[in-house]
């Protein structure tokens, strides 16, 4: 489980501004990619809707004014005819013939008999007809054409009244037409308009659809990156993602088997060296027992391998302890604990006094006490070598809810740049390199932090007010109300 | 003369671990395997046995079951740190105590020592006074536990522990106190031994394992014994 800085879990160096956790990766490109998907969709269904709208609208006024004009043209044959009958009496009065014309109202005539105009309105003189017009009927004998009176779109049909040596013109204005073609416009825009937001909105649920599965696949990621590695996504859903979800789901069980055959070589190896290790220890021990029957100078080198044996012994459990931890195997014995009474507990074994001081409301936490003991004995005997001895352990109440103990001592502190350093594995800091005589296994503060991150805590060093260095452990407190939680193994 | 069974399978540990019990002043026999260390169970009549969990021939939670179906003799068991599966399995075969790889000769004399000293009492009970709840009687001073008239079994350790708790009927005792009064471990023993027992302790008296009515667990305290 060793992550890389930055990574969810990872403990910082900087307590009062922990990076912030990292959020499922770039909220904000995602919102921009379902924009654009909602505004492509938008803009194809408003194009789409356009081209339709155009069509429909072009029909529908080439339909309605077709069956307008035969209408027309039917009216105006008839009507030319009677005015054509009519004309052949001299005496007749034009005006009057136009008048009784006008049966439906709706139109409005002009004919031409002998170079005189006669209408049947004012508003409609020999000017609105167009010359264009006037041509054509003359030499085809008939014609229409659709011109503008008055901002209104009005039909023309002219017919030419040949025995009578004159035109009859009838206008038909299209008020009605434009009305209905009006409404249908309307309604063409607003149509356009729904089927614009319906696509929008459907850019929108289809784009959240389909980011549904790539979401999955970044909480996953996101909480693998975090240890679980066991996590994998679910292959039971669409087929159509199955590439995604198996490449994915391939992708870490290699990581995984990887990981896995990498911890289990460290145990392993650590486990074959315990047990020469442990029988040379006890042959040792039984050696020592009777260092009087020996020689001075072979009880001295008795001494000797007995004190690197015992290193070693405590190197091979550390390592294989890192070796669990790495491989996911550890196995945590969570117990409620009163933090102060933990703390005193862990220092009666330790041989100098060390005063614990209670600063702050005190919650229990849950915790494992075998690692937190190691993690406390290892700070405290961590001072002991390189910071002139811990003077002083801080049981405190931390921020959100947490509970701190701080194991500080008056040495030469940690520097800067030491303070990650010294917490990897056989590392350590300038003090330890340049006096042999100091160096561990150079696991302990690695197992430490280990440990604690098991534990959801975090362990960092910082510098002492007045000289020294602290070495704050952090742990979540328990919340009000809550039950401690136990291995569930007889509970 | 104190005599231990030492059921190990590697040669050299098992010398080494003989060697160092023999300088603490016990008498030792040895086997290699679970086979044998039956056999030689059955022949020596030990007054502990110490067993490691990994054996060749059958598991030493068999092993230890099977010693367990004739005699509540003592049982230390040896198991890799950080295993709980071993390690509850262990315990609920019917061990009184562990003790981690790589064994610390001090350690395991210590555990030893604290055993046979819970031995002892049962045999030479503190008072001679009876217990009753239900159906249960406790007759310390033959070191037994009857329910309706008959012998329920119970080992040493077992017997220690309901006694702690009836001498305390109505009182919690946390894990650290029972640890403490019954194994002789200091604040940091391991309290999954006390569950264990109790457990077990449950199996044998109550009429509801699963739903006790006498030893009751107090959550995040520890456990009483019922004070009707």
């Amino acid at each position: 489980m060793s992550l890389p800085p930055g990574a969810p879990g990872h403990i910082t160096t900087d307590p009062e501004d922990p990076a912030p956790p990292r959020r499922l990766s770039g909220g904000a490109k995602r919102a921009g990619l379902r924009v654009r998907t909602a505004s492509s969709f938008a803009l194809g269904a408003l194009l789409v809707a356009s081209i339709m709208a155009g069509l429909t609208f072009a029909i529908a006024r080439a339909h309605l004014i077709d069956q307008r004009e035969s209408g027309a043209l039917r009216q105006s044959y008839l009507n030319a005819r009677l005015v054509r009958d009519a004309l052949d009496d001299p005496a007749v009065d034009v005006a009057d013939l136009l008048t009784s014309l006008r049966a439906d109202g709706r139109s409005e005539v002009a004919v031409l008999v002998g170079g005189r105009w006669f209408s049947t309105s004012v508003a409609v003189s020999q000017d609105s007809i167009p010359a264009s017009l006037r041509t054509v009927t003359a030499s085809e004998g008939a014609g229409r054409q659709l011109i503008t009176v008055d901002g209104t779109p009005t039909l023309v049909n002219g017919v030419a009244l040949p025995g009578a040596s004159a035109s009859y013109y009838e206008l038909f204005p299209l008020l009605e037409l434009d009305a209905t073609l009006s409404a249908i416009r309307t309604a063409l825009i607003v149509s356009a308009a729904i089927a614009t937001a319906v696509g929008a909105a459907s850019g929108l649920f289809v784009s959240r659809r389909v980011l549904l599965p790539l979401r999955q696949v970044a909480v996953t990621a996101n909480d693998i990156a975090t240890g679980r590695i066991d996590r994998r996504l679910d292959a039971s859903g669409d087929p159509d993602l199955s590439l995604l979800t198996d490449s994915f789901n391939s992708m870490v069980d290699a990581l995984q088997t990887r990981i896995r055959r990498e911890a289990r070589f460290s145990s392993d190896v650590s486990h074959e060296l315990r047990s020469p290790l442990a029988t040379l220890s006890a042959a040792i021990g039984i050696a020592k027992r009777r260092r009087d029957a020996l020689p001075p100078d072979v009880g001295d080198l008795v001494d000797v391998i007995d004190d690197q044996v015992q290193r070693f012994q405590s190197l091979t459990v550390d390592l294989l302890e890192i070796a669990r931890v790495d491989a996911g195997s550890a196995d945590l014995h969570l117990e409620q604990l009163d933090p102060e009474i933990f703390v005193r507990r862990c220092l009666d074994s330790y041989d100098h006094p060390v005063d614990v001081v209670v600063e702050g409301e005190l919650r229990p936490v849950v915790a494992d006490k075998r690692r937190l003991r190691q993690v406390v004995t290892n700070l405290v005997t961590n001072a002991t070598k390189y910071g002139g001895g811990a003077d002083r352990v801080v049981v405190s109440d931390g921020p959100h809810h947490t509970i701190r103990l701080s194991v500080e001592d008056r040495g030469p502190g940690v520097a800067p740049e030491e303070r990650e350093e010294i917490f990897g594995r056989f590392s350590r800091g300038r003090v330890a390199t340049s006096q042999p005589e100091l160096r561990g296994s150079g696991l302990g503060l690695a197992l430490a932090r280990e440990h604690v991150s098991l534990l959801q805590g975090r362990l960092w060093v910082e510098d002492r007010e007045g000289g020294g260095a602290r070495f704050i452990i952090e742990l979540p407190a328990e919340v009000d109300g809550h039950e401690p939680i136990r291995e569930g193994l007889w509970q | 003369m104190t005599e231990l069974l030492l059921v190990e399978d590697d040669e050299q540990i098992r010398a080494s671990m003989a060697g160092a019990l023999r300088l603490e002043g016990y008498d030792v026999a040895e086997a290699a395997d679970g086979e044998s260390g039956l056999v030689a169970f059955a022949s020596q009549q030990p007054d502990l046995v110490v067993l490691d969990l990994r054996l060749p021939d059958q598991s030493g939670f068999d092993v230890c079951r099977q010693i367990r179906a004739q005699s509540n003799v003592p049982i230390i068991f040896v198991t890799a740190q950080d295993d709980s599966h071993d390690l509850v399995a262990g315990l609920e075969a019917g061990a009184d105590d562990y003790v981690v790889k790589p064994v610390e000769p001090k350690a395991l004399a210590a555990r030893i020592r604290a055993l046979l000293r819970r031995a002892a009492m049962h045999d030479r009970p503190d008072t001679g006074a009876t217990f009753e709840r239900g159906r249960i009687q406790l007759r310390k001073s033959e070191g037994v536990a009857v329910r309706d008239g008959l012998d329920v079994g119970l080992t040493v350790t077992e017997f220690r522990l309901l006694c702690e708790l009836a001498s305390h009927p109505g009182a919690v005792l946390s894990r650290e106190q029972l640890l403490e009064r019954v194994w002789g471990y200091d604040y940091f023993g391991d309290s999954r031994i006390v569950d264990a027992h109790v457990r077990r302790l449950r199996v044998k008296i109550e009429d509801e394992p699963d739903q006790p009515t006498m030893i009751v667990t107090v959550r995040g305290l520890g456990y009483k014994l019922s004070g009707e």
